[in-house]
């Protein structure tokens, strides 16, 4: 089974929110998916999950549209970050609503589990979801999508305004749930270095685009941070893919990625370090730095 | 499909709740605000059986304003929420439908009932211009949906209708208690003279074509409606 996105545009007053993404997600993976505030990680998670029209492309499940169609939908469980403002009226909706609601709608909803983990994070459940903080709103998402046992899981910033030790609570439900189970989870997150070892595969969405879509080990292996005198430097890196330049007077550091057989010259009086996922995302998305 | 009439089902019935504790509330006022020379009857017969006979009049006044309210509660909340917990629209649609057909049936029913369990001049009255009242009811499902559908898609615009139009019924609803148009004998005058004053196929048409409109409206906007809550 797998979830392919083709050619999907998505466009807000004229703008491309997403540009001709095309995607696919295989069964039994946990994906990361990665961008900047306003890369379009929700609309497209939000476009796969057939909860927001595309403005054109196909997303299919098995070879199913996934538009309009039960078969497919019941699969697919897009647990998204709630924002219970006045407007929306969720604020008045308590928690053990919106979970009866989530059951309803679920058929492998686990009734067993939803008890475990409000228990675990001491929920509420006679609490309005307008009176919870924003970190029991991502406990109440992680529940509606843990429980939903949808085979593939959309998760959208579950950690956001998670304390420490629920955020290792939330890796440590997600990496038992994923071995007894092997659903196929997608996260989007914004605390990248803390999921990088859960996430099997990484996805990088940047300005509506996918820059990187493959496993997260062999991304991170590819980059290294190459730093020293600025001339050393531009000869060590020559005909390398370079990102992210930080110039500070006479040194400078790039980031490179490696494609298969490449190497940084060590030749040259430079120090080649490896990065995190974090250090590599920032490389790729973040602007260049100059002092 | 199943599971989706077992939501809209268990929501009407919630949202009878809501309608029986307001007719709870208007019975009470009307109770207190009145003579008390009505129980001695009004038709020749018990007070009582007047006063039981008035119930259902309450009960749809509070239909009414449940009703209204409801339209634009459901599209800016439910609505979303089910579409976010992946059903397809159209069942969705089918669904929102199933709800306001119990919902007018429930209470037409209710209503009915009543009126052929408490037999008096008032209850026969009643009897005799259900057609409208159902007819009535359907007017403001479509009414209170269209103003949700205005909301959804042109928020400032459904909030400025919004606040007039419950501004007005609101505003109506105090001069009524004010003048005592809420007190028991009024009211029973107030449903005798609608029996006579409305032709109902003027209103049937009025019924039949704010639903056409309500509906077509609705499956527009369902089709292309995104979640973002």
């Amino acid at each position: 089974m797998s979830l392919i996105c083709e050619k999907i545009v998505k466009t807000y007053s004229g703008k491309d929110v997403l540009q001709s993404v095309s995607l696919e997600l295989q069964e039994g993976k946990i994906y990361g998916l990665i961008g900047r505030n306003g890369a379009g990680k929700t609309t497209l998670l939000s476009v796969l999950t057939a909860q927001n029209p595309a403005s054109s492309g196909s997303v299919t499940l098995d070879g199913m549209p996934v538009w309009e169609n039960r078969r497919a939908l019941e699969k697919l469980c897009f647990s998204r970050e709630l924002n219970a403002n006045a407007e929306s009226g969720l604020a008045a909706m308590k928690v053990k609503e919106y979970l009866r609601i989530a059951a309803t709608y679920y058929e492998g909803w686990d009734k067993e589990m939803e008890g475990r983990l409000l228990n675990l994070f001491h929920l509420e459940v006679k609490k309005k979801l307008g009176k919870l903080s924003k970190g029991m709103l991502s406990m109440v998402t992680i529940i509606v999508a843990l429980c939903s046992k949808s085979p593939y899981t959309f998760l959208d910033e579950p950690v956001a305004g998670l304390d420490v030790v629920a955020r290792e609570q939330f890796y440590k439900l997600l990496l038992e749930e994923y071995a007894a189970t092997g659903r196929t989870f997608v996260i989007s997150t914004h605390i990248i270095e803390e999921a990088a070892n859960v996430l099997e595969d990484v996805i990088i969405l940047h300005e509506g685009k996918i820059l990187i879509q493959g496993n997260t080990q062999a991304f991170v292996d590819s980059a290294r941070y190459v730093s020293g005198k600025a001339e050393d430097v531009d000869a060590a890196v020559k005909d390398l893919e370079v990102h992210h330049t930080d110039i500070i007077g006479r040194s400078k550091g790039v980031t490179v990625f490696l494609k298969p057989g490449q190497t940084v010259d060590e030749s040259y009086d430079v120090s080649v370090q490896t990065v995190n996922l974090q250090q590599a995302f920032v490389a790729l998305c973040g602007e260049e730095a100059q002092q | 499909m199943r599971r989706n009439l077992r939501f809209w089902s268990r929501y009407t019935w919630e949202s009878m709740e809501a309608e029986l504790i307001a007719m709870g509330a208007f019975v009470l006022i009307s109770a207190v605000s009145s003579d008390p020379l009505w129980t001695k009857g009004m038709s020749g017969q018990s007070g009582w059986t007047d006063y039981l006979a008035l119930a259902p009049f309450y009960l749809i006044v509070a239909a009414v304003i449940c009703i209204m309210i409801l339209g634009p509660g459901s599209q800016t909340l439910y609505i979303p929420l089910l579409i976010s917990n992946g059903e397809p629209r159209k069942n969705i649609f089918w669904g929102y439908q199933f709800h306001r057909l119990l919902l007018v049936a429930a209470t037409s029913v209710i209503a009915g009932l009543t009126w052929l369990l408490i037999p008096s001049e008032i209850s026969d009255a009643c009897l005799s211009c259900l057609p409208m009242i159902v007819t009535g009811l359907v007017i403001c499902s479509s009414a209170g949906n269209l103003l949700g559908s205005a909301y959804v898609k042109w928020k400032w615009f459904g909030m400025v209708a919004m606040v007039l139009f419950f501004g007005v019924c609101g505003g109506l609803g105090g001069w009524l208690v004010s003048t005592g148009g809420l007190k028991i004998p009024a009211v029973s005058l107030l449903t005798l003279g609608l029996t006579t004053i409305i032709p109902s196929w003027q209103m049937a048409a009025l019924a039949a074509a704010l639903l056409a409109v309500d509906l077509g409206v609705q499956w527009l906007l369902l089709r292309r409606r995104e979640v973002k809550f």
